[in-house]
């Protein structure tokens, strides 16, 4: 009995003394919140759509390997980079379609931001705010930057996933069409046009405007050749309400420094600062700068992964100015040998390379791309570059309104808009219908002309690749004939192939929704 | 490769870019304008022989009322390559003490640890690297070779110039004990036992950034330092109650008990850059950084609570039962996820001890069967930077998997003075519903001892199959996850094998000892079930479908070379279409799996298993007069594996360094017999990774350890007042036989997905070791 009694005081003993408390398992994480606490506060809703700018500043994005597709993929660069796979992805010759730095980290990446985007969509609606606009004007942005990513998409691969809820592991989207991919850009371009505001004070400058979403619209439409409706939305900045808001700066290279910023020309720019010196990753210390001027720069300075077409010189060299010299913007948009005897008289250190004189061993005659490069203020590159992208500017939209005019048959009026392009005081061309009277009235002509008027204004910034694609040149013989005279590259193009990517292979394999691009 | 071959085969493979292919870009840029005079062997430079010192000294003794252990040992290693070197102090004090029916003791061990850890991956740098590189160039910043657009165009790490101008030191202070007292009654039958431990660890890692380049095309860095101090605690109790207890020919033993144990690590880290630098002598602590300040810090937090109770039973040393049941909550999941019960029993029947058994030369014969089921709740990743001290699997911090966080560092610049605004966004996918994974194993065996317990057998058969398998999955790039793949209940995975081990001992008259002991498994391995309901997954070389074993490598089929352009013209589909137009003799033939006349992803297809088909190991012993020899030898056979150093290194697209071109294999330029396929620069139609070209037969068998020791005659050893006195020699990995031709056949896969991809990690060393051993 005795034992017995023990027994029983010792499991009691046990099981009261030492039976744990179940509660000893709520551990919280005390490093960050939980997506179930936030977005729960204006602050929250306002810190969820500046986590979708920050995806401007990843080297898959505007801060290095966009360039490489739409600038260097063109007749305008070219790359002939060490790195041999990052080269080929230049030249048409995909042979591992997983490339991570050529395909795959864009895929990925655009698909972040898109989640971010999607995230304050799902979660904002439900906030909240004192004010309603300013929830508007939050969705609007989000909006924005979404179509933004998905235009990128439909113009690479074109046929691929749409993603409009915040994302979970075990998704496996359905593939769509490109079709189906512009009338998202449509969508949510025409919900975000509205409810942005015309400007942001000076502590928001740099988030997007009425204006950015019209022109990114009327970009979308035109990719589609719906012109009619592009002009519409360009008539809000060229003729209508917003004409005020825009104009040309004088000196074409003042859209490419850092000393003057969002300046009157500025459509929709790219936020890039050099106060950060860290990586891409998602922390407070990751870099905010602009990368792709190390990859530019010539060798021994930057890298000269990619590289400017030496014909654009000689385009440039076609015509003279009023006062009978070249072309101002051939001097801010290639590094060139003969750049010092063809402007004698160019202000201070704008003919050297970063200070130093054309190094004829290192160079030969290479032509190195110029344009964004910092050798304005100092004689060296790195990861961290400050002066923003302009992603469009109103020399863009100018442009874009003349080919929607001349589509429309006003080219007289076409004319116009092209004329203050070549007539900016630091440009100082003729009018084009005095130097090339030959155009006339003719509407093919003079998209021919204004094809290449894009070019000689906005070469390497990322509008050529597009450009090329609306205009049919990468889905004709014709076109891919022309190409090839300026590009050797365009040798290696296959028609009904090469006018878009494959997609990432390990997207096909994983997903089963989703079918390769035919074909690759 | 020695620096006048590899111009010649690298100039081989430019040649045919430039004058057979024609590629106006390799055209451009020209054939390499390789320097005189350089010939620097990278492997040589890299690595080195490492000395290992161990010492032990320890004291131990007691009587009825107490017994002591105290123990010192230092270790340390110079590394077998640059930039690594490990050294680590260590002692021990055990005491138990008794009065009663209390018993009470502790154990505490202090250790010290200091190691100069590895940047790089020096086995894949110096496979890059190539000859006519030199180590040290003085025109380059930080005074290192690498390489060059003209000369050397390759982006291979120097690894010496990384280990120098980049320094990793851990310094880690380790105390763990544990103290416990336990309070018998009714003479032993019954017991009380507590008992509780405590690890605590400080780590203090430094990494010191000099300025200095190791790779072509390096953006200027400013130096820098980074530190973090950290410390890992762990706490456990444990209550127990012991029941022990003869009836007759009855054996009753039973315990139940709880135990929690809670896991914590902290750490605050501070980075800054630009360090005051005197005459090339960097000034590294944190105050002589005078740029960009940067502060972090974290915290982690686990527990872990079981409730366990066990018993046995057994009957006159004939039967046996066994019954256990543990119920285990965890913090790392959600709380409808948190417990999971986990029971097992087994039973034995010793035949040999019935009366009606009677073979004379059988002296045991037992069979048994167990069912039982383990969980497993560690999301393995290590988040401390200890894993070169201890393994890393105290630093297992996956805690809140769980859970969709919130990251609040995202930054941008807004504004006309670009100030930063600070955002916060998810950036990492979670699985809410993650769960135990539990490992389910039902085996039956015998074991059998014959001829005066000469010869021992065992045999077994298991069916294991863990489920819900605990690690990251691939998802889809379009989910836009970052920050690693999420953790998930990935697969569920059935092995089912056979075990079997032979021990044959003995003792000769004339005072040879021996015994020899050789285990042989084998092992079938099926994937049940995929994370999110997948049928299949592919992971870069692999592919893993249920049905079918983990990891099978899903590559594009070579089928030899085309040897004249008749034989290109002849690679047809079953269309007439030529598969390959643009192939010359020299170059790779491959199978056209879809037919479709072309080759793309499209023809991947499974063409080889990573699971070896058999595994083999042998223990053999020898003791004779004062001496003692001791081997172990292990194989795997059957298995393929994906040499990845192979397929980084024969590879003439791109710049690398290259093996020696063995007799009869030479380059098919060289030799047309040859199976290497045309060296081509700038074109990697014969050099791809994804194809079977790079699997080999990974079958090995190895001496892993084998040791010959001599025990001094005992009169000697009293002489000089010893009780005994030892010599050995002890030697790991010393052979191996193997037709793989990578760096180690035993290696390391990446992840479960990848098991039979040689990515060239740290190999096995060979290791030799003098000991000496006294007693007093």
């Amino acid at each position: 009995m005795k034992s017995l009694k023990l027994y029983i005081l010792l499991i009691l003993f046990v099981s009261i003394t030492f039976s744990c408390s179940e509660d000893l398992l709520d551990i919280d994480n005390p490093n960050t919140p939980t997506v179930e606490q936030g977005w729960k506060t204006e602050k929250d809703a306002e810190m969820g759509i500046n986590a979708v700018y920050n995806m401007f500043y990843k080297p898959s994005t505007w801060t290095r390997w966009i360039y490489f597709r739409y600038d260097l993929a063109s007749d305008e660069g070219h790359s002939t980079s060490p790195w041999v796979e990052l080269a080929d992805w230049t030249r048409f010759r995909y042979n591992n379609y997983n490339f991570w730095d050529g395909n795959n980290w864009h895929w990925r990446d655009f698909y972040k931001a898109i989640f971010r985007a999607n995230q304050v969509l799902a979660y904002v609606p439900e906030i909240e705010f004192a004010n309603e606009a300013n929830k508007d004007r939050i969705l609007a942005q989000a909006r924005f930057i979404r179509a933004l990513y998905y235009y990128q998409i439909a113009l690479l691969w074109e046929n691929a996933p749409i993603v409009l809820e915040p994302s979970k592991p075990q998704d496996e989207p359905l593939q769509r069409t490109e079709a189906e991919i512009w009338a998202q850009v449509e969508e949510d371009l025409n919900w975000a046009k509205d409810k942005l505001p015309d400007q942001w004070d000076d502590a928001n400058v740099g988030r997007a405007t009425k204006g950015a979403a019209k022109a990114l619209l009327a970009r979308a439409l035109m990719q589609q050749g719906k012109l009619p409706q592009a002009k519409t939305e360009l008539d809000w900045l060229v003729v209508g309400e917003g004409k005020g808001y825009y104009g040309l700066v004088d000196n074409y290279r003042d859209n490419f420094t850092h000393t003057n910023e969002n300046n009157k020309e500025s459509v929709f720019e790219i936020q890039f600062s050099d106060v950060n010196k860290g990586g891409d990753g998602d922390d407070l210390t990751a870099s905010m700068g602009f990368q792709r001027t190390q990859f530019f720069a010539p060798g021994g300075i930057g890298w000269q992964d990619g590289k400017a077409r030496a014909w654009l010189i000689s385009e440039y060299k076609k015509e003279l100015t009023k006062d009978g010299e070249y072309d101002s913007r051939l001097l801010y948009n290639i590094f060139y040998k003969q750049a010092s005897l063809d402007f004698p008289d160019a202000p201070n250190n704008d003919t050297l390379v970063y200070n130093r004189p054309w190094n004829k061993d290192a160079w030969g005659n290479e032509t190195f791309i110029k344009k964004y490069s910092t050798y304005y203020y100092r004689d060296r590159e790195d990861y961290h570059a400050p002066n923003n992208f302009r992603f469009i500017r109103y020399a863009d939209v100018l442009l874009m309104y003349a080919e929607c005019l001349n589509a429309a048959g006003q080219t007289a009026e076409a004319y116009t808009y092209v004329n203050m392009v070549r007539e900016r005081p630091s440009t100082n061309l003729e009018k084009l219908e005095v130097a090339h009277p030959e155009i006339g009235m003719d509407q093919a002509l003079f998209l021919k002309r204004l094809q290449m008027e894009r070019s000689l204004e906005l070469c390497f910034e990322a509008v050529r690749w597009g450009d090329l694609k609306r205009w049919g040149l990468l889905t004709s013989q014709a076109g891919i004939d022309e190409l090839k005279t300026r590009d050797i590259d365009f040798n290696n193009f296959v028609l009904q192939r090469n006018h878009r990517l494959p997609l990432p292979q390990i997207e096909v394999d994983n997903n089963t929704n989703l079918i390769q691009n035919t074909p690759y | 490769m020695s620096a006048a071959d590899f111009k010649k085969y690298n100039t081989m493979a430019y040649r045919e870019a430039i004058e057979v292919e024609k590629f106006p870009w390799v055209i451009d840029q020209g054939y390499q304008k390789f320097p005189e005079g350089i010939d620097t062997d990278w492997q040589g430079e890299t690595f080195r022989t490492a000395q290992t010192h161990d010492y032990n000294l320890s004291f131990s003794g007691g009587n009825e009322f107490g017994t002591y252990l105290v123990s010192g040992n230092y270790f340390g290693n110079s590394g077998t390559s640059v930039g690594s070197s490990f050294d680590r102090y260590s002692f021990r004090v055990n005491t138990e003490g008794k009065r009663g029916i209390f018993k009470i003791g502790e154990n505490l061990s202090i250790s010290h640890g200091h190691s100069d850890d590895l940047i790089t991956n020096p086995f894949w740098d110096m496979l890059r690297m190539l000859p006519t590189i030199p180590v040290h160039d003085p025109t380059h910043p930080g005074g290192f070779g690498y390489g060059d657009e003209a000369a050397a165009r390759t982006f291979g790490v120097n690894p010496i110039a990384r280990e120098s101008l980049e320094e990793t030191t851990n310094q880690n202070l380790r105390l763990r004990g544990n103290a416990y007292a336990e309070l018998s009654f009714l003479k032993d039958v019954l017991k009380y036992r507590v008992n509780a431990g405590l690890e605590v660890s400080n780590e203090n890692y430094k990494y010191i950034r000099k300025v200095g380049n190791w790779t072509l095309n390096q953006p200027f860095d400013p130096s820098a330092v980074n530190e973090f101090r950290a410390q890992y605690a762990s706490s456990l109790i444990e209550n127990t109650i012991h029941l022990n207890k003869d009836i007759g020919k009855h054996h009753i033993d039973a315990v139940v008990g709880t135990t929690f144990q809670r896991q914590t690590y902290d750490r605050i880290s501070g980075t800054k850059r630009n360090l005051v630098e005197v005459g090339g002598k960097y000034y590294d602590v944190l105050d002589a950084g005078t740029t960009n300040p940067e502060a972090g810090g974290f915290n982690n937090e686990d527990a872990l609570i079981s409730y366990l109770g066990r018993f046995n039973y057994s009957f006159n040393e004939k039967y046996y039962l066994t019954g256990t049941i543990r119920r285990d909550g965890s913090s790392r999941f959600a709380k409808n996820n948190r417990w999971g019960n986990f029971p097992s029993v087994s039973a034995a029947w010793r035949i040999s001890g019935e009366e009606f058994f009677n073979v004379p030369f059988i002296d045991d014969l037992k069979i048994r069967a167990n069912y039982g089921e383990l969980g497993n709740s560690s999301i393995g990743r290590s988040v401390g930077y200890g894993g070169s001290f201890y393994g890393s699997s105290i630093y297992n911090v996956g805690n809140w998997d769980y859970l969709a966080l919130l990251n609040s560092s995202v930054i941008a610049t807004l504004g006309r003075d670009q100030h930063i605004v600070n955002g916060a966004t998810q950036v990492k996918l979670a699985n809410a519903d993650l769960r135990w994974e539990t490992k389910e194993v039902v085996n039956i065996g015998t074991d059998i001892a014959l001829f005066n317990n000469k010869l021992a057998f065992t045999m077994e058969y298991f069916v294991a199959t863990t489920r819900d398998v605990l690690t990251a999955m691939p998802i889809l790039l379009s989910t836009g996850n970052d920050g690693g793949d999420p953790f998930v209940n990935a697969a569920s995975i059935r092995n089912k094998g056979i075990e079997i081990s032979t021990t044959w001992k003995e003792q000769r008259a004339s005072g040879l000892r021996y015994s020899v002991t050789a285990n042989f498994s084998t092992v079938r391995n099926e994937v049940l079930e995929l994370g999110y309901g997948n049928e299949e997954i592919l992971s870069g070389i692999t592919k893993t479908e249920i049905g079918e074993p983990i990891g099978m490598f899903y590559l594009r089929k070579t089928d030899g070379l085309f040897r004249s352009e008749e034989e290109v013209l002849a690679h047809v589909n079953s269309t007439g279409k030529v598969i390959q137009p643009n192939a010359k003799p020299g170059d790779i033939r491959y199978v056209d799996f879809d037919d479709n006349g072309e080759i793309n992803d499209a023809d991947r297809q499974i063409v080889g298993n990573p699971w070896p088909k058999f595994d083999l190991g042998l223990v053999l012993n020898l003791e004779y007069k004062n001496f003692d020899l001791s081997t172990l030898w292990y194989g795997s056979f059957g298995q393929k594996v994906y040499n990845g150093s192979r397929a980084a290194v024969e590879r003439f697209d791109d710049n690398s360094n290259y093996f020696v071109f063995e007799e009869g294999s030479e380059p098919f330029q060289e030799n047309p017999n040859s199976d290497f396929p045309r060296l081509l620069y700038g074109d990697d139609r014969n050099s791809r990774g994804d194809t079977d070209r790079w699997l080999e037969n990974g079958s090995y068998f190895r001496l892993r350890n084998v040791t010959l020791g001599y025990n001094f005659p005992k009169a000697l050893a009293e002489r000089v007042k010893l009780n005994s006195a030892r010599i050995y020699v002890t030697g790991q990995n010393l052979l191996t036989f193997t037709k793989y031709t990578g760096l180690d056949p035993d290696f390391t896969a990446p992840d479960i997905w990848r098991r039979g991809h040689d990515e060239v990690r740290y190999p096995n060393a060979k290791t030799f070791l003098v000991g000496l051993q006294f007693n007093f």
